[in-house]
């Protein structure tokens, strides 16, 4: 998998290429890391180049949001493939954060 | 350090089977990872070695769910199951009918599936774990448990592949 990040003053944006199976997940958790929670508010997450995530990975996206909400911030899951966007509406996710499919 | 062992699937079919038709019958692979990466490797060999009877059989992406459901139930019986010990094994067992039927077993101490918690619940929304069953039963056609929930038992349908 490859995590691709550019940032603004308060917003970033990741593109997700790949699969975002475990370690996966653990790459995604190293650059959520390096996001400056403390200047960015609105992370958007770009899954156009993403074909599968596991539960793992969806652990990480939850853990962002919880840090992005609590300072007042939220995320976005933009270009799901159509499984993939079946399967976080059924996760209810899209009660948490915005989600949209391609 | 434990050496790994890993089988290749070996033809364990039913008595009475053609055994002309080979991919008609139950294969199985017993896994031993000592680590998670490991696991990952093996979980990556595995799906290889099935998918072309995946797509043969007309799954069209499998990539996508026979693989997630492979990767979660075994990722469950080696984290939840095994508790990452080495020297338990990790079987997996599959054939294919009108469907493709798979069951991972591990040599844990079992769980109560009716206790397990619905991450769909408010309370767990924001949970960052114990979407995996949940994974597993979203992209299966049939899903149960046995031996107390050490094996897990999954039917995935071709027609429940056709939009990916």
């Amino acid at each position: 998998m490859n995590v691709n990040m550019t940032t603004t003053d308060t917003s970033a944006r990741i593109v997700l290429s790949g699969h975002v199976d475990e370690q996966g997940a653990e790459e995604l958790k190293k650059t959520i890391r390096d996001l400056d929670l403390g200047q960015v508010k609105d992370v958007t997450i770009d899954f156009r180049e993403a074909q599968r995530i596991g539960s793992a990975g969806i652990g990480q996206l939850l853990l962002l949001y919880k840090n992005l909400a609590v300072a007042g911030g939220g995320l976005t899951v933009e270009n799901l493939s159509p499984t993939l966007f079946e399967l976080f509406k059924g996760l209810k996710l899209d009660t948490l954060f915005t989600l949209s499919r391609v | 350090m434990s050496m790994v062992q890993r089988t290749q699937p070996v033809d364990v079919r039913p008595e009475g089977t053609d055994p002309d038709e080979a991919l008609e019958g139950c294969f199985q692979g017993i896994f031993r990872p000592t680590c998670t990466e490991e696991l990952r490797s093996l979980i990556l060999s595995l799906s290889r070695r099935i998918e072309p009877e995946w797509r043969s059989r007309g799954y069209r992406s499998p990539e996508l769910r026979a693989r997630m459901v492979l990767e979660e139930a075994m990722l469950n019986a080696w984290h939840h199951g095994n508790k990452e010990d080495p020297q338990k094994a990790i079987t997996v067992r599959w054939y294919f009918n009108e469907r493709f039927h798979m069951e991972v077993q591990d040599e844990g101490e079992g769980f109560d599936v009716d206790l397990i918690p619905d991450p769909t619940r408010k309370e767990n929304l924001c949970r960052p774990n114990g979407r995996g069953i949940f994974i597993i039963r979203h992209f299966s056609r049939q899903l149960a448990w046995e031996d107390r929930g050490r094996r897990v038992l999954v039917e995935l349908d071709p027609e429940d592949d056709s939009v990916c």
